[in-house]
């Protein structure tokens, strides 16, 4: 009875292209939720994957014992890819020559992600890295893989059989490249891969021994968080879960602000698109004032008409997610095509698929939208007075406007809520956003207010403008603000994400050291200084090394202090070492770079008491305050030294870092070792050998494959946060048009009387493309001050850096606004401009 | 009770409305009683209060007090629910403005009350009533393809599908000149004698209201004259 016409209705509606706008902003707030959330979170799961070659897997459970074979069944269960390795100290003698090695004894398919290089030829000039195959597994039994230093270390070549404990091993590889070295500048025994069942031979382990068991695993992240979930009981405290993002890494770093960029590029753009929404809700509304006031003057209870528009609005909602799924789902693609062309080979083969809950939190948007945004216009759309038909200029009565802003705003919340899943982020988000736009709001308004003062004269298109503005001084205002804020936002994603880019760029500058030399003695220091001129390399970075031990705080003893926490963290997380140990000192003049003082000062150089500036993380912990005094037992001998300073140390940084550095005066006659670091070219690799033949007892750590790795990485996430940019940024101007699209609808009754009243086509299109670009320059002038204003704020209190002026932003903004908000406004408004008076009047009612 | 054949009742009829400053009379003390299948013309300056008095005769609106029975339901007592009910019943309209939905075509606009009161044969009802309208060949093009006259014959024709008994028409030549006028007041009275309507509208035309068996003159919301005069006004 009511189906028929009410779909009839729908579809004429739709063909008229009445619907298109209200449309096409339920498809972009889906779209964009979609692909963002899409894109951000595959980009994530590709990253991550591809991060996880630092681990060597996903997951890495690393115990102290061996782990019951009971877990590791479980692991099975869940059909988790598994691997194991033990690593060890121990000493390698080859003939004569002896070295001590780190070894490695793996299990299973080692590594899982990422891979391991083995080449079972001598190596040959090149790159090392460019040279092996890759290999899953450990070596047959009774063999050994060893890194190249090791051969010119011990004078031996492939096939030698070389001893380590009780057992004997033929050396049947070369190690090119492990994809879990890590980077430690303090663990420099050369690595020695062999397989697991060889350990026992060896007789190396005893009871007692302190070790650590590393078990690998990888898996979809379902499987692995289910692992997690059902071993995690099970733990004990010397267990410890890895993944990548506890990673010290500059890559953990990286993927964790691109997705807070995302998140609030994404939150961002919900709240734009709400409000794209709502304004289009309320123009369709009320263009169905007079169908509602007819219906019911058909006789049509208010049950019925609520029946026709639900399922109208419950057809729009669907046609609306369908079409943004699909959109979002394309961008989505291209996105993904884009990168993965960029970078080729970057990208995992298999893209993970898109997830569910992207899915399913578009279509909750889309119908938090629809149904929300269109709830208090169609509350008031349902109360018109039936009498409208008679009196044409009667009107529903205005909702409260609390109730109206209240379901505006939970609306809102609920999708900021859905989308950041955090209560705290999402009021931050709405209580900004609101702030903002009735400041805008107001600004706007006052700007309007202050250009009156001109009397209206029907000649000057200028006057015709200006006229036309203040006539709807509350509407224009509004607009002027949401144009603003699109704009706003656009402009902070873009300065935000060129802060970002430069800072993860900063990380790791090209020519930066990718490599290190390390147990350089005194004397070596020149000789080796010359011999790398020689190939045009300087060194730098020279820090002397000395071995000591903090053994008392203010003279409390401090022994076995910590010793847990440094058990977990045996060997290779770069800078973790427990503070109950050894630990490699430094005495410099100068506060190293990228060590920012928290607390305290730095020395002069020629200060003759003994001073120490210590690390804050392990400041806070071992609750070090300023100038409490350390003793450091270093050899026999003892020094006290005053804390004068806490730094904050990057431990992301791929630089020698230490938890303590003393001055000249303390440590500056101590006997001591150098490291420094150099940067090596692609064509400089006989330098090594050199280096290595010359000085063997000189370490080099080589973090270039690392730092390529890295930066691949850095340059794959910043490709990704620009197509998110231009994405937002296509979203925003969408948006733009919307509002400039509704303006239409308001325009049209007034060219109505200016075209009846006859003001000439001509008159009318400048005045319309002159009150558009007026909108556009405010808009522009507007977002630009706010702009400025936010990211002073950001610079001077969040990245506390000095801020300065974008007099450019200022210039190009207000002029691309203006233009762009000009064309298209005129554009929209083109056809009325082009009707005679006489089909104005008949298209009006 | 009333009398079978008065098909409209008012008494003592009332309205005012609240504004900024007070209340505002609208319609003061009217009376008066419309036979079925009578067809009244309500004249009157601008601004008299015939809008108004329309309006509430058809339950668009309610009174500030006073009774109007229609067909025997008596409308004063009635929520706007019950009052709506009525109307599908036995209220047909026809307005100034038109009012066509831009977005149907002709036939689907006269089709629309009937469709929504769930009629049968509609379909054949409406290509009927089109062509009693002289549209028969427009019946696809939209609102905004018609002339003023040619809209207001399609909006005759969907006031007429529905079979009321009372037709209200708020000066349905108001919009039009004077030739088309002409037609349309001819259909409205043909079709009115057709399907036994009553008729009561409201116009300033003087020909118009000539035509009409019975004249309500409004003066500052006061009914000033009846013509011809009622033996059986209260
Ligand atoms: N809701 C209202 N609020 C205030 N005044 C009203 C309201 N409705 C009607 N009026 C006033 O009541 C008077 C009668 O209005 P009405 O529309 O009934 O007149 P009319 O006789 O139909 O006039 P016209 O011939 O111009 O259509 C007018 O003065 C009008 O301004
Ligand atoms: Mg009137």
């Amino acid at each position: 009875m009511w189906f028929k016409p009410a779909t009839t209705m729908l579809i004429r509606q739709l063909k008229r292209g009445e619907l298109t706008i209200f449309l096409l902003a339920t498809m972009l707030a889906v779209g964009s939720v979609f692909s963002l959330s899409g894109f951000g979170e595959r980009l994530n799961v590709a990253l991550v994957q591809k991060s996880s070659d630092f681990l060597a897997a996903d997951r890495i459970l690393s115990s102290a014992h061996p782990l019951p074979p009971s877990l590791l069944n479980q692991a099975k269960q869940l059909e988790l890819s598994q691997a194991s390795y033990l690593t060890f100290n121990s000493v390698m003698f080859y003939q004569d020559e002896m070295v001590l090695t780190n070894s490695k004894a793996i299990t299973g398919s080692y590594p899982l992600r990422g891979e391991l290089k083995v080449s079972n030829q001598p190596l040959t000039n090149q790159a090392t890295d460019s040279q092996g195959v890759a290999t899953f597994g450990p070596p047959q039994r009774g063999e050994v893989w060893v890194a190249p230093e090791l051969l010119i270390k011990l004078k031996m070549q492939l096939g030698a059989i070389v001893a380590i404990g009780e057992a004997e091993f033929t050396v049947s590889g070369i190690i090119t490249f492990e994809p879990d070295a890590s980077f430690n500048l303090f663990n420099l025994a050369p690595r020695v891969l062999l397989n697991f069942e060889d350990v026992a031979a060896t007789k190396i382990i005893q009871p007692g021994s302190r070790l650590n068991y590393n078990y690998l695993f990888s898996g979809s992240e379902q499987q692995l968080q289910q692992f997690y979930q059902t071993i995690k009981p099970q733990l004990q405290s010397n267990q410890n879960w890895q993944d990548i993002n506890g990673e010290r890494s500059p890559v953990a770093g990286a993927l964790e602000r691109a997705n807070k960029f995302l998140l609030l590029a994404s939150l961002l753009g919900i709240i734009l698109g709400a409000t794209a929404i709502h304004s289009t809700a309320y123009r369709y509304s009320e263009r169905q004032l007079d169908t509602v006031a007819l219906l019911k003057t058909f006789g049509t209870g208010s049950r019925t008409i609520k029946k026709i528009f639900m399922l109208q609005l419950a057809i729009i909602t669907t046609l609306g997610i369908v079409s943004g799924l699909g959109a979002g789902y394309a961008l989505q693609e291209t996105a993904f095509a884009l990168v993965n062309h960029y970078l080729p080979q970057s990208m995992p083969d298999n893209l993970p698929s898109i997830s569910i809950y992207s899915i399913l939190i578009s279509i909750a948007t889309g119908i938090v939208c629809t149904t929300m945004f269109s709830l208090s216009p169609m509350l008031r759309l349902f109360n018109v007075p039936v009498m409208r038909v008679i009196k044409r200029d009667l009107a529903p009565s205005a909702l409260n406007r609390w109730f109206s802003g209240g379901i505006f705003g939970l609306a809102i919340f609920t999708l900021l809520l859905l989308y950041s899943r955090s209560i705290s982020l999402s009021l931050i988000t709405l209580s900004v956003a609101a702030l903002v736009s009735i400041l805008l709001t107001g600004l706007a308004a006052l700007v309007i207010k202050l250009s009156s003062g001109s009397r209206f004269t029907a000649t000057s298109p200028w006057h015709l403008a200006i006229a036309s503005l203040q006539q709807r001084a509350l509407q224009s205002s509004v607009q002027i603000a949401s144009i603003a804020t699109a704009l706003m936002l656009m402009l902070i994603i873009l300065l935000l994400r060129n802060e970002l880019i430069d800072e993860w760029q900063q990380q790791i500058p090209s020519g930066s050291a990718n490599h290190f030399l390390a147990n350089v003695t005194p004397e070596q220091v020149k000789p080796i200084e010359q011999l790398m001129a020689q190939y045009d390399i300087t060194t730098s970075d020279l820090y002397p090394i000395i071995r000591g031990r903090v053994s008392a705080i203010n003279d409390q003893e401090i022994g076995q202090y910590d010793s847990e926490s440094s058990d977990k963290n045996t060997d290779n997380r770069s800078g973790r070492q427990g503070f109950g140990r050894e630990l490699s000192l430094t005495w410099r003049d100068s506060l190293p770079s990228k060590n920012p003082l928290i607390e305290g000062q730095w020395w002069q150089a020629q200060d003759t008491e003994h001073l120490v500036s210590i690390e804050a993380g392990v400041a806070k912990r071992l609750a070090i305050k300023l100038n409490d005094q350390l003793e450091i037992l270093i050899g026999q001998q003892t020094i006290s030294a005053r804390v004068t300073s806490i730094r904050d140390v990057n431990w992301r940084s791929m630089a020698p870092n230490f938890f303590l550095i003393l001055n000249r005066a303390a440590l500056g006659d101590m006997p001591s070792t150098y490291i420094s670091s150099f940067h090596l070219g692609q064509d400089q690799h006989p330098l090594l050998t050199r280096l290595l033949q010359d000085y063997p007892t000189v370490s080099i750590i080589k973090v270039n494959r690392i730092i390529k790795k890295l930066r691949q990485i850095i340059d794959q996430v910043s490709l990704a946060l620009t197509y998110i940019m231009l994405l937002v940024i296509c979203d925003r101007t969408l948006v733009l048009l919307v509002q400039v699209q509704v303006s239409y609808q308001q325009r049209h009754q007034d060219l109505v009387i200016l075209r009846t009243l006859g003001a000439s086509k001509k008159l009318l299109k400048r005045a319309i493309a002159i009150e558009f670009l007026i909108i556009g320059a405010l808009a522009g002038i507007i977002a630009t001050l706010t702009t400025e204003v936010a990211l002073w704020l950001i610079q001077t209190y969040v990245i506390k850096m000095p801020w300065s002026p974008h007099p450019l932003l200022w210039l190009f903004t207000t002029l691309g606004a203006s233009l762009v908000v000009a064309l298209v406004g005129t554009k929209a408004c083109h056809q009325l401009t082009k009707l005679s008076p006489s089909e104005l009047i008949r298209n009006l009612s | 009770m009333a009398p079978q054949k008065d098909i409209i009742i008012v008494n003592n009829l009332n309205k005012q409305v609240e504004v900024n400053n007070g209340t505002l009379t609208i319609l003061k003390s009217i009376s008066f009683r419309v036979k079925r299948g009578e067809t009244v013309a309500i004249v009157g300056a601008s601004g008299s209060g015939k809008s108004t008095l329309l309006g509430l005769l058809a339950g668009l609106d309610s009174p500030s007090s006073g009774e109007i029975f229609i067909d025997n339901a008596p409308l004063h007592q009635l929520d706007e629910e019950e009052r709506t009910s009525l109307r599908a019943q036995k209220v047909g309209f026809i307005f100034q403005s038109f009012l066509l939905l831009p977005a149907l075509t002709a036939l689907e606009n006269i089709l629309l009350p009937a469709q929504l009161a769930g009629l049968t044969n509609a379909e054949q009802k409406a290509t009927q009533l089109l062509e009693q309208v002289g549209l028969s060949d427009r019946g696809d093009h939209y609102p905004n393809q018609l002339s003023g006259g040619e809209q207001q014959r399609v909006a005759i024709a969907r006031a007429f599908i529905t079979q009321p008994a009372i037709l209200f028409a708020d000066e349905p030549t108001g919009n039009l000149d004077s030739a088309n006028g002409d037609k349309i007041a001819q259909l409205m009275f043909a079709l009115n004698k057709q399907h036994q309507t009553t008729l009561i509208l409201v116009t300033h035309d003087q020909k118009l209201a000539a035509h009409c068996q019975q004249r309500l003159t409004m003066e500052a919301g006061q009914l000033t004259s009846v013509s011809p005069e009622l033996s059986n006004v209260v």
